[in-house]
């Protein structure tokens, strides 16, 4: 499989009044073309930093790139230019947000925000293969109904405020769709929305991603609804990637420490567990992080060797790697 | 809608009630008696009881109330004493050169701090960024009549660009009345020459009384944009890849825009209130230097007079901004 | 390392103390950035020292209670007389620094006036909300609905001219900002958890209201404050200007202005000077609170 994204011992740093929060601190992850990732990890572990660093959405300052690279297909994406962007965000790399309730613009129409994304790509093709008006509306419902919106050409002329959350959810994935990308970045796509609905929104992706063949990555603290997507899970701790294996792999041969705590803080549906385990302590201070493993001072089977030497993320086989001297 | 328009509408007349209410607690229940203040200090008893009684101030306050309430409406806002006309007539005199200057005046502050806030918004912490906040700063810290006196010796009298004061030359008869404002109506009857006097002589004190008020748009928008060029919405937007350009003028500008409008509406009134001091130093023959006049000579009708119809015009205008708001802000427009 | 998350209570106060001293330690480094508030802190301190030692300070006191020197009549500035002199022969430069006093004053006593009478009002306003914040907050309305210095010029004119009519009429028209800020952020702050909390747990009201809520407005209150006395300066001086005000022979700086305009433009310095010591004291206020505000109150810019 040829890797679509590749991320190599990425290091980036927030500089405030404080000092520099050590917020990644050298991830490797990369993806093939069609693969559905997963990234797990607490509130502040980085995964929301990592995933607007691909969009290069990071106001700098405060955010410092210390070390690494981003490459995506053939751009690096660290030294994008404004024209390289434009190329590559909405047509290429695509992105759905946390909380549908603020991620449209109030005071534009559904319509104009939709068509105002699809003629933003008519940019980058040659003359001829452009929209024009009809056919940028046309495309709109289009891609509306694709996301199993009733009504799509009504929708266009509403306002956001006149749309449920499930539904705006559903109008940020089409506007992200619009331009075919090759990969979508999902950050905490329903945790803003009711459980139903999460259901539903969950399942639409799902179903998108097998028709249209897309790239994934999908970004939550909730390991169910990364598990109903997609095929591979990469935990994050603290900004380290602790351990990334295929999903059922993962769920049934866990070989960190901490996602073995991630899995036992999981409620058990049937019951068969009577006590929800919690992880003792609680995500270390990124200014001053741990010496060594940064999970250490919450780890069961911490020893001197992790606080003093950084574990590496290796490989036990094949499709399992893990950051840990125990494992 | 409907209810949108007429809430509002509702709340503009309630505004005006209040405001009629608060000039006459200012004339009837100020400490000293109107009747002897209005006959001057000279007057002898007989006078001011004279007065007292043709004034009606010998009534009890809720009949005076009434009296002063039905005369407004009636369009009877008292004489000046000064020139013993009538102060509405002398009002519809002097009104249209101050609204003239006032125009040009909030043109100059949306058109220069409009565009201004919004590039200091982008390029935050550049050198266009800090040179617009000390500009904007110091715009409201300016002394209004200070900085008029300055930009008359400078311009007009040491480099003689532009003349000192006055709305003409004194030897240029007006335009033909249509609008009453020299710039308008001296275009409209094809006087050139007239137009370009004119528009010589509003330079400065617009400039003088746009200053404040620039320099708060250019405030409000710029502190509005940041806020809106962090949020959500914008960064959704820059992630769909929507062009730069794009998203600052429409995704960013719209939202920002609701709050600098609300500013423009008080900007608005402020101006009205400073015409009081750039009329003065300028000798702009509107309702400030009236109002002015007046107030020297403790003619206090005019002066009333005055500050009920700036009061009346911010009024409306802020029931204008309102209704604006309701067609910019679609939250508010569909409820 | 671990001794670090898992370490003894913190001893000492300046460990018990550490969030505080942090907090302060920023807003002094966030202040200190910025040129154009340390330029706004050495513009007040300047006219507040001035203010305080001004007659010690005037290289001719005597020229402020008015003395008259027909022969030093408006002179141009020189060594002995920096700022020229006036159509009495009193040197300028010791009636504007005397001016400060007065300036100050008025400044702070309009300011004081309307924060006493708008700080409460806003503060029942918003607690009480219903009926009575409809009413108050109405009341407020319509005094905002008359621009300051045009409903100010109205009282002076029917209480006559003066300086104590014109601080009176100021002060009047002064206090609705003060309940509409205040109102807000007491609304703001009653719908706060820790304030609901206080309230189920059976907190009387004014205990809410002096530990809870009027501690919350002391930022926003003190921007406020340190732009107004600039505004506040800059009003009085208007109407002194206009002849509303202070008489002339008192050295207040906006009456000095009004005389000095019958001298433009062959004697300049006359109303260059006591315009420039407004600009930069109102100029000096508005830079202090605004960065005041950049750092205890971020969230309200531009108002």
């Amino acid at each position: 499989m040829s890797s679509l994204l590749d991320i190599r011992d990425y290091r980036l740093d927030f500089d405030t009044f404080d000092g520099a929060y050590k917020v990644l601190d050298g991830i490797d992850l990369s993806l093939a073309e069609g693969e559905t990732l997963g990234v797990v990890g607490e509130t502040g572990c980085g995964k929301s930093v990592l995933a607007k660093s691909i969009m290069g959405l990071l106001p700098s300052p405060p955010a410092r790139v210390l070390s690494g690279s981003i490459m995506f297909e053939a751009h690096d994406l660290l030294n994008a230019t404004a024209a390289d962007w434009r190329a590559i965000r909405g047509q290429r790399i695509a992105m759905i947000f946390q909380d549908p309730m603020t991620f449209l613009n109030p005071v534009l129409t559904i319509g104009q925000q939709v068509c105002d994304v699809i003629a933003a790509q008519q940019g980058s093709k040659p003359k001829a293969a452009r929209l024009d008006r009809a056919a940028i509306r046309a495309h709109a419902t289009r891609i509306l109904e694709l996301v199993r919106l009733p009504d799509a050409a009504e929708l266009l002329n509403r306002y956001p405020h006149q749309l449920s959350g499930g539904m705006r959810q559903r109008v940020l994935i089409a506007m992200a769709l619009s331009g075919s990308p090759r990969l979508l970045i999902a950050d905490e796509p329903t945790t803003a929305l009711d459980v139903t609905i999460q259901a539903q929104v969950l399942a639409l992706i799902d179903d998108l991603v097998q028709r249209l063949k897309l790239a994934v990555i999908m970004i939550s603290h909730d390991l169910g609804a990364v598990a109903a997507v997609c095929r591979r899970i990469a935990v994050m701790y603290a900004g380290t990637v602790v351990e990334d294996a295929p999903t059922a792999e993962l769920l049934a041969h866990p070989r960190h420490p901490y996602t073995r705590g991630l899995l036992a803080a999981l409620p058990d549906i049937d019951g068969d567990q009577a006590t929800l385990v919690g992880i003792a302590g609680s995500i270390p201070n990124l200014l001053t992080p741990p010496q060594g493993c940064r999970f250490h001072p919450r780890c069961p089977l911490a020893d001197g060797r992790c606080s003093n030497e950084k574990p590496l993320l290796r490989r036990l086989s094949e499709i399992h790697r893990v950051a840990c001297h125990h494992a | 809608m409907v209810l949108f328009v007429g809430k509002r509408l509702l709340l503009f007349g309630f505004m005006l009630l209040g405001l009629l209410t608060i000039m006459f607690l200012i004339t009837n229940v100020a400490p000293g008696d109107p009747a002897k203040l209005m006959a001057g200090q000279n007057a002898t008893q007989d006078m001011v009881e004279t007065i007292r009684r043709e004034y009606g101030l010998d009534k009890s306050l809720p009949e005076q109330y009434a009296v002063y309430i039905g005369g407004v409406l009636r369009g009877d806002l008292g004489r000046s004493i000064v020139s013993t006309k009538p102060v509405v007539e002398e009002l519809l005199r002097y009104f249209p050169a101050t609204f003239e200057l006032v125009l040009v005046a909030m043109g100059l502050g949306i058109l220069i701090g409009v565009p201004f806030g919004m590039l200091s918004a982008v390029y935050r912490d550049s050198w266009i960024d800090h040179a617009t906040r000390i500009f904007s700063v110091s715009g409201v810290a300016l002394p209004a009549f200070w900085f008029g006196l300055l930009l008359q010796l400078y311009f007009a009298v040491h480099l003689e660009w532009l003349p000192v004061s006055g709305r003409l030359e004194l030897i240029t008869p007006p335009p033909e009345p249509v609008s009453r404002l020299y710039l308008i109506d001296s275009l409209l009857r094809g006087e050139f020459d007239t137009f370009r006097e004119a528009f010589q002589h509003i330079i400065l004190p617009a400039l003088v009384l746009s200053f404040p008020c620039l320099a708060s748009i250019l405030r409000v928008n710029r502190a509005e944009m940041l806020e809106v060029l962090q949020s959500d919405y914008i960064v959704a937007a820059r992630a769909n890849g929507i062009p730069a350009f794009r998203i600052i003028t429409v995704y960013a500008l719209k939202n920002a825009m609701l709050p600098t409008l609300a500013i423009i509406g008080l900007r608005f009134g402020w101006m009205l209130g400073s015409t009081v001091l750039v009329e003065t130093v300028f000798d702009w023959p509107g309702i400030g230097l009236y109002a002015v006049q007046s107030a020297l000579y403790s003619d206090f009708k005019p002066v009333l007079g005055v500050t009920l119809l700036i009061g009346f015009c911010f009024i409306f205008i802020n029931f204008l901004i309102d209704l604006a708001y309701g067609w910019l802000d679609p939250r508010l427009r569909t409820q | 390392m671990a001794s670090d998350i898992t370490s003894a209570a913190p001893t000492g106060w300046r460990a018990r103390h550490a969030g505080t001293i942090r907090q302060w330690r920023l807003y002094a480094h966030l202040f200190r950035r910025s040129f154009s508030s340390m330029l706004g802190l050495f513009l007040v301190v300047l006219f507040l020292v001035l203010a305080a030692a001004g007659p010690a300070l005037a290289p001719y006191p005597e020229d402020t209670m008015g003395a008259v020197h027909l022969d030093n009549r408006l002179k141009p500035p020189s060594l002995a007389h920096p700022f020229g002199t006036d159509e009495m022969g009193n040197d300028i430069l010791s009636r504007v620094i005397v001016g400060t006093r007065t300036s100050l004053w008025i400044g702070l006593i309009i300011t004081g006036v309307a924060a006493l009478i708008g700080v409460p009002l806003g503060i029942f306003a918003g607690y009480m909300g219903g009926r009575i914040r409809e009413v108050i907050m109405r009341i407020t309305d319509v005094f905002l609905s008359v621009p300051g210095l045009a409903l100010a010029l109205a009282i002076v004119a029917s209480l006559g001219p003066g300086i104590t009519n014109c601080v009176i009429a100021l002060s009047l028209v002064w206090w609705p900002g003060y309940v509409r800020l205040i109102d807000s952020k007491t609304l703001a702050l009653k719908e706060e958890l820790y304030i609901e909390a206080a309230r189920a747990i059976g907190a009387r009201t004014p205990r809410i209201l002096f530990h809870h809520i009027l501690p919350n407005c002391v930022s926003p209150l003190i921007v406020k404050a340190s732009m107004d006395m600039g505004m506040a300066i800059l009003s009085a001086a208007s109407l002194g200007f206009i002849g509303l005000g202070a008489k002339p022979p008192s050295p207040e700086w906006g009456a000095m202005i009004s005389v000095a305009r019958s001298y433009m433009p062959d004697w300049w310095w006359y109303a260059l000077f006591p315009g420039l010591a407004i600009y930069l004291t109102v100029l000096g206020f508005n830079l202090f609170g605004d960065g005041l505000r950049d750092i205890l109150d971020p969230k309200s810019r531009g108002r």
